[in-house]
């Protein structure tokens, strides 16, 4: 009972706020809480001073707590909600969250590291995987899409409106095909002039090629490298060189036309030192020729599909170049990889 | 029931479109809650930090916000968790122990719980006016505060919610989610602890329980 009279007394004294001045004072005047009254007084009033004694110590200055005050109202009430304060809303967040975790700094840290070192390592791989080449390679087209490749002039010579022939229309379809073929075959970084001038025959007309499909055919004038093929291969090559410029500038070489007739006439059939042909000769031959035969430019044997015609710059046309280069060290220049691949 | 004035609840009448009351109250309870903070051991900038984010959690709330006590009382309980959130958010770090040594704020048990040590009695190093005043006056206090240090936690938080922020039972039982009656029991046996440590020579009823 005491107890409870006691614990009566005390929450009326610590209550600050209460008007209880009655029932205190009869709690008080009770002789067995006075002593109790007394002492929890003091407590309570000790322990408040020294916290107001704290306050005053720990309490920001007025100026101090003026600016804390306006700091709450610009970020409650008094938000701005134009972009500014949203930006400023995302900023805070931001840092509030790199200031809570030091993980994220980390990842964060990281990610700026691999995004300034990737243009580096970009280029180291790229360079690596190919030699680095400026400019704009032609988009990869889907073969349905060729429809909308230009026509060749000697074509639509022969494909006459209403009239289209089964023919001419292989024609047209294979021409469009070498010609996706050769938009889309990288040029190899050739030898300098000065190289090439003392190189064999076979590496300036390969060289050519390559020229040719790094857009030298717009000015290709038919030089004269050709002429001075004698032996089946490099005849043969000058055939595709002068094959590639008939598809990219849809003119005829006036070189041509006699080339394919000495290749198709059979010199070819013996070579010059007197041995059998091998194998992969007969193959690059009979690969220019099938070539001439679906553009139309050499009349086609009885059978002949010119859908099926060789395309250029294909697996099997590299690998028999070089198998029939086996012997001629001079003539695999490392430069010819990317095509023999 | 509620048997206080609604219509002057900060966040009721935020919501109801009139940020006026709640300005009002950022602008009396600023400190209120600077040194609350200050008490439980943060450092002057933390306890700027906490106290701003206190207030953009009532501000953030007012559309969920339904009134169920003193709105002082709901204050405090969220600044109280902002407070075990932000202890959390440390983690290991090392304690912030700018209000005196003998350990306050809270620390972070082994396991993961955190558990509330604040004794908020006085600062650190105080400026020195007349020397023997000062003397006895931090006699009596470091008295007082080793009395205080030595009540269980439960008590100790009653104590404190009652005589440092001067909180009416019914709101202490908010903030600390326990009845009223359960709160004057502890009042009882913290105030008699301490009476039975001040005074000694008096001493014999000081048998204090945690409840």
């Amino acid at each position: 009972m005491k107890n409870a009279r006691e614990q009566r007394l005390i929450e009326l004294l610590a209550d600050t706020g209460g008007e209880h001045g009655d029932e205190l004072a009869l709690l008080r005047s009770d002789t067995d809480l006075k002593e109790a009254a007394c002492e929890t007084e003091e407590l309570l009033v000790r322990a408040r001073r020294v916290r107001a004694e704290a306050d005053a110590e720990n309490a920001p200055n007025p100026v101090r707590e003026r600016l804390l005050v306006d700091r709450i109202l610009a970020a409650t009430t008094r938000e701005d909600l134009t972009w500014r304060g949203e930006w400023r809303l995302l900023r805070r967040f931001v840092v509030g969250r790199f200031a809570h975790s030091t993980a994220l700094r980390w990842v964060a840290a990281s990610l700026v590291v691999h995004l300034l070192a990737l243009p580096f390592f970009g280029t180291e791989i790229l360079e690596f995987v190919r030699p680095l080449r400026l400019g704009f390679e032609p988009a990869p087209v889907p073969f349905e899409e060729l429809e909308e490749v230009e026509t060749p002039a000697l074509v639509a010579e022969v494909v006459v409106e209403g009239l289209e022939s089964p023919a001419s229309a292989s024609i047209e379809n294979a021409l469009r095909r070498a010609r996706y073929v050769l938009s889309r075959t990288r040029p190899l970084a050739v030898p300098s002039a000065d190289e090439l001038e003392t190189a064999p025959l076979e590496i300036r007309l390969l060289a050519e090629r390559s020229h040719g499909l790094g857009g030298g055919y717009a000015d290709w004038v038919g030089k004269s490298e050709g002429l001075e093929a004698v032996d089946t291969l490099q005849q043969v090559l000058w055939a595709e060189v002068l094959l590639d410029g008939y598809v990219l500038r849809t003119e005829q070489p006036a070189a041509l036309a006699p080339l394919l007739g000495r290749l198709a006439m059979g010199s070819f059939g013996r070579q010059e030192n007197g041995s059998e042909p091998t194998s992969s000769l007969v193959f690059l031959l009979e690969g220019a020729l099938e070539r001439a035969c679906a553009y139309g430019l050499w009349e086609a044997p009885p059978g002949f599909d010119p859908e099926t015609a060789p395309l250029p710059f294909r697996g099997d046309w590299g690998r028999a170049l070089d198998e029939t280069l086996e012997n001629r060290p001079e003539v695999r220049a490392p430069w010819l990889d990317p095509w023999r691949q | 029931m509620a048997n206080w004035d609604l219509s002057q609840d900060p966040l009721v009448a935020l919501r109801q479109g009139d940020p006026g009351p709640f300005e009002d109250f950022v602008r009396s309870h600023t400190r209120t809650l600077f040194l609350f903070f200050r008490r439980l051991g943060a450092g002057f900038h933390r306890a700027e930090d906490l106290t701003q984010e206190t207030f953009l959690k009532l501000h953030a709330g007012a559309h969920h916000y339904a009134p169920r006590e003193r709105f002082g009382a709901f204050c405090f309980r969220v600044a109280r968790n902002v407070w075990i959130d932000q202890r959390r958010h440390q983690g290991a770090r090392p304690r912030e122990l700018s209000f005196g040594s003998e350990g306050l704020g809270e620390a972070t048990r082994p396991d993961g719980r955190v558990e509330e040590i604040s004794s908020g009695w006085g600062g650190g190093p105080r400026p020195l006016r007349d020397p023997l005043a000062q003397a006895s006056l931090g006699e009596q206090d470091l008295r007082l505060r080793a009395a205080v240090a030595e009540l269980g936690r439960s008590h100790r938080r009653v104590f404190e919610f009652a005589v440092l922020e001067e909180l009416s039972y019914p709101e202490i039982a908010s903030i600390l989610e326990i009845p009223v009656g359960t709160v004057k029991s502890r009042m009882f046996h913290a105030v008699r602890k301490l009476r039975a440590i001040l005074n000694p020579d008096r001493a014999g009823t000081g048998e204090e329980r945690d409840v």
